[in-house]
């Protein structure tokens, strides 16, 4: 992957813009490379939807490899060993260390992943146990349904979850509002310890040891109370993996910060220019432009907008488009971006093409996005996370890439090896 | 009875000889509509449907019963006959039609535009004599300044304009209403079950039954009967191959037609505009959002397999976009593609093909009791049901006359309030009127189901809005099998979000329904998603992209988007 690790001395400046979960990795990068860092937040994007899986693959894939290898195998991965001092750093999720985590997700599926947010149920910890799941009325959550889909996937095997009353609901309108709502009463103590109250019932009535309970993606918003809740029950408690827009991404929001102590500036980038022998951040509106030796562009991709698709017919007049455009661009311009190839059409590209991925094959939709090329002021620039060409849309591969920007390189050969290597 | 073809003496058949009476095939308007009059009229009928109720033109129609004006000077009965039948569905099925304004804005060009203006107005004259019949309003000559004021989004020069009225409906829920009338009064449908053979007599080549196999299971078995209709639309010479005889005794010419769907009313009134080519097309509103329709290509394709491509979708937005380009900045969320079964003929383009319709008796071909329909419309699907009945009911010598313009389809015998459901259920007053749209007076028994078990009262599909006790209610009681048969008959997420926010959870409810293990959900879910996905990317702008990337990264996240997924045979246990 051509990211264009940057080589600026210690005591220089760089600049990262985007406050999502490469543009954290790569500020951390920064930071402990002795470089004084700018970190441009102009909001989270695509990580804070994340589902709060720690993905380096796509999950299939990771499914699959384990069915013909066996768990050892994959425990661990170069990127994994890479990324864990900054997940640490963090404080929010877990990273698999001799065993590869399984989750539970919404949609009734057992699957296995790299890492999770703390405050998703490690099923692959909880064989021979009970798993209550608690009758919820909430639009998503039919607990016997899931309980029994659950218990059905052979990736659950060893574990039973038995669908159970219990009142998680305090209001009446909690039926309906959006998790990430659910999940921020909880971040108050007293809304805690008013749950912890009406599932302690549940949990005298089940030997303590063979016994967790798993809710829906409602346990905090702020940070995760999963544990704490656990703690006082006695049992381990877990969320559910939801798709995009659950609450492992307000959780990450809100912990970001712990990535970096640099400066934050609050603003959109619209340019990176070259300025001598370093390169020139230009801000949106009035703010004053910033002189960097290294800058690393986390924009992120279509979702968080650092990526727009813009057809060269989007807006056309009635006689229709005046130029062929490129169909995909960064939102920022810079030195060494490959400028996207123009389109063969005067109306776009061929559509039909764009799909979801098909066959094994990502869509365009997921591989779209940039590349550096060799150019003056390039070597001082790198991409990273979604707003790289190619790469796969999941968190690990982001957060690697986001390291990988200060020099860190992924040895596959010697995991261990690379944690001390460390820039 | 307007082109009944070549008939010659068929023999008669006595009722209750085989297992049915009539085996029909073909899910369509026709279909469903001939199975519920032959049902009506005393026939034992069994229904069958290769993919699901509407998949073909039915359900991929503009949704307009409209009396085509455009039929006026070449074809004038196509426009009674269709004006007069819209109006017999309008006292049918009332909850499931919504009126459609029409404007058509004639550009300025000088003497030659006013002149174009006045045979224009002349032209909707004429047309106004048809309009009682299906209790349209007359039409109304516009100045430039009253067309603007009525759309200010019109583009260019005007001289002027009409008004003109139409309808608009369901094309699905016509189908699924007019089928599930037909099986509470004794029909069998079997949906997702194809025809493999129609078995004739050796020597006298009559029809005695057919041998079917259910796609997805793989179970087979063998119906007797006396007659069999094929209104499968453009897959009438497949159907008509099956029994042996030639393709072409039942040929038609099928035309790719596609419309494209934005996510919300672009206009309050449909308009009529001119492709690059001359066509007449239109943008119009239709249920929440707009439409714009349609091409009319023939095709050689695979009919099980039809979608819009991207070449279409841009063909239609341009010209819409001349007379309203507006468009251009819209945000298109779904395509649909259908095959129209047009009467062959070789030579003509598309657009001048007749719209008429057409029973063959095959007793012509040597297959005495075999029927073919070809040619038709969605406006007059009841006449022509009703004209293939009457055939029927010679050859079984039935002294029953057709009823179906008179007996309201379910749910079209009385007029629900859907504040009064809203209030009675505590849903939202959006979610209410949708489900009283499609459901008619139905509706209250799909409210019962959630004042019984209050939990289905959730919204399944927040786009739409469908509740879960719908979703429940489509799989018990209107034959969906799958997350795409659910989809066809409430619009379940068909909306922006792309099925990211329900198809996981309508498929855990289809499985459940259905007594199927819930691995069956997953893989619905998905290639529901896949599907779907494919008829949106096609129109894709900025808004669409970045939600479509949330939703793939979604599906991967919850469901896992499998590599061997698109295969589109699926498998469930026997």
């Amino acid at each position: 992957m051509t990211n264009g690790a940057t080589r600026a001395p210690r005591g220089e400046r760089a600049v990262i813009v985007g406050a999502g979960v490469a543009g954290a990795a790569a500020a951390f990068a920064a930071e402990r490379a002795g470089l004084s860092v700018t970190w441009v937040d102009g909001g989270v994007g695509a990580s804070g939807l994340t589902s709060g899986a720690l993905d380096l693959e796509p999950w299939e894939e990771l499914a699959r490899a384990l069915d013909v290898t066996g768990a050892d195998a994959l425990s661990t991965s170069a990127e994994v060993e890479l990324a864990r001092d900054f997940v640490d750093a963090l404080g929010l999720w877990e990273l698999a260390r001799d065993r590869v985590p399984i989750v539970a997700t919404t949609a009734g599926i057992v699957r296995p992943t790299r890492g999770f947010d703390r405050a998703l149920l490690d099923v692959s910890a909880m064989r021979g146990r009970t798993v209550l799941v608690p009758r919820v009325d909430r639009a998503g959550w039919d607990a016997d349904w899931l309980a029994r889909a659950w218990s059905e996937d052979p990736r659950g095997r060893g574990v039973t979850f038995v669908a159970v009353d219990a009142p998680v609901l305090r209001y009446e309108e909690e039926s309906r509002v959006v998790d990430a709502e659910l999940a921020g009463r909880h971040d108050d103590p007293a809304r805690l310890a008013w749950l912890v109250d009406r599932l302690a019932p549940l949990v005298r009535a089940h030997p303590a040891e063979r016994l967790a309970i798993l809710l829906g993606p409602w346990l905090g918003a702020a940070s995760e109370r999963a544990t704490e809740l656990g703690a006082r029950l006695g049992v381990p408690v877990g969320e559910a993996l939801s798709g995009t827009a659950g609450t492992a991404g307000l959780r990450f929001e809100a912990a970001r910060a712990r990535a970096c102590h640099g400066e934050i500036v609050h603003a959109s980038v619209v340019r990176v220019e070259e300025d001598g022998s370093a390169l020139r951040v230009v801000f949106a509106g009035e703010r004053p432009s910033v002189r960097a030796h290294a800058v690393v562009l986390a924009t992120g991709g279509l979702v968080s907008g650092g990526l727009v698709f813009s057809p060269p017919t989007q807006g056309a007049g009635w006689d229709g488009p005046e130029a062929a455009k490129p169909a995909f661009r960064l939102v920022v311009d810079a030195p060494g971006l490959e400028p996207a190839r123009l389109a063969g059409s005067m109306h776009g590209p061929p559509l039909d093409e764009i799909a979801w991925p098909r066959g094994g094959h990502a869509g365009a939709l997921e591989v779209a996005g940039s590349v550096l090329v060799a150019h003056g002021g390039a070597s001082l620039i790198s991409i990273v996370g979604d707003a790289r060409r190619g790469a796969p849309r999941t968190m690990l591969e982001a957060i690697s890439s986001g390291l990988q920007a200060f020099g860190a390189t992924v040895d596959a050969h010697a995991p261990q090896a690379l944690v001390a290597a460390r820039i | 009875m307007s082109g009944t073809a070549r008939r010659r003496p068929t023999p008669t058949a006595p009722r209750g000889k085989g297992d049915v009476d009539v085996v029909v095939i073909g899910g369509g308007v026709n279909g469903t509509g001939v199975a519920r009059d032959a049902t009506m009229r005393g026939l034992k009928v069994a229904l069958f449907e290769r993919n699901d109720l509407a998949f073909g033109a039915s359900g991929n129609s503009s949704g307009m019963i409209h009396g085509g004006p455009r039929y006026l000077t070449y074809d004038p009965a196509v426009t009674e006959t269709s004006c007069r039948d819209s109006g017999h569905i309008q006292r049918i099925a009332p909850h499931l039609l919504f009126r459609i304004p029409f404007l058509f804005p004639v550009a300025k060009t000088g003497t030659k535009s006013r002149v174009l203006l006045t045979l224009v107005d002349a032209f909707f004259q004429a047309y106004d004599e048809y309009q009682p019949l299906k209790h349209g309003k007359p039409h109304a000559r516009l100045t430039a300044d009253e067309l603007r004021r009525l759309e200010p989004g019109i583009h260019g020069e005007m001289e002027g304009g009409v008004s003109f009225d139409e309808w608009g409906i369901d094309g699905a829920r016509l189908c699924t209403e007019n089928a599930v009338d037909a099986v509470e009064r004794g029909a069998k449908l079997f949906t997702g079950t194809t025809i493999e053979s129609i078995e004739r007599k050796e020597g006298t080549g009559e029809v005695v039954g057919v041998r079917y196999r259910d796609l997805r299971n793989g179970r087979t078995g063998r119906l007797t009967t006396s007659a069999v209709v094929n209104a499968t639309g453009a897959w009438a010479p497949i159907t008509a191959a099956l029994s042996g005889m030639q393709a072409q005794r039942a040929r038609v010419r099928p035309g790719k037609g596609i419309h494209v769907a934005f996510d919300r009313r672009l206009t309050n009134f449909a308009i009529a505009a001119r492709t690059i080519d001359g066509r007449e097309i239109f943008i119009e509103p239709w249920q929440n959002m707009s439409v714009i329709g349609t091409t009319d290509d023939d095709y050689y394709g695979d009919l099980d397999n039809v979608f819009a491509t991207s070449e279409e979708v841009r063909y239609l937005v341009e010209g819409v976009a001349r007379v309203f380009p507006g468009v251009y900045a819209g945000r298109i969320m779904n395509t649909w593609a259908g095959v129209r079964p047009t009467l062959y003929k070789y030579g003509p383009l598309e657009d001048a093909l007749s719209r008429n319709h057409e029973v063959i008796d095959h007793a012509a071909h040597g297959a005495p009791g075999i029927y073919s329909m070809v040619g038709g419309k969605l406006a007059s699907y009841r006449l022509f049901a009703e004209e293939m009945t009457d055939v029927l009911a010679e050859r079984f010598q039935l002294g029953t006359k057709c009823a179906t313009h008179t007996s309201a389809l379910p749910g079209g015998d009385e007029e629900l309030d859907s504040a009064d459901v809203a209030a009675d259920l505590q849903i939202d007053a959006v979610a209410a009127r949708r489900l009283v749209y499609r459901h008619g007076s139905r509706a209250q028994r799909i409210a019962e189901r959630v004042k019984e078990r209050p939990r289905e009262g959730t919204v399944v599909c927040p786009c739409e809005p469908v509740l879960e006790a719908e979703v429940r209610y489509a799989v018990k009681h209107e034959f969906a099998r799958s997350v795409d048969d659910v989809s066809r008959r409430t619009r379940l997420g068909l909306g922006a979000c792309g099925g990211m926010r329900c198809a996981a959870r309508c498929g855990q409810i289809v499985a459940e329904e259905r007594g199927l293990p819930p691995r069956f959900a997953r893989e619905q879910a998905i290639r529901f998603l896949m599907r779907t996905a494919r008829t949106r990317v096609v129109g894709l702008g900025p808004d669409q992209a970045r939600q479509e990337a949330l939703a793939i990264a979604s599906a991967r996240a919850e469901l896992g988007v499998d590599a061997d997924m698109d295969a589109n045979t699926e498998s469930e246990p026997r």
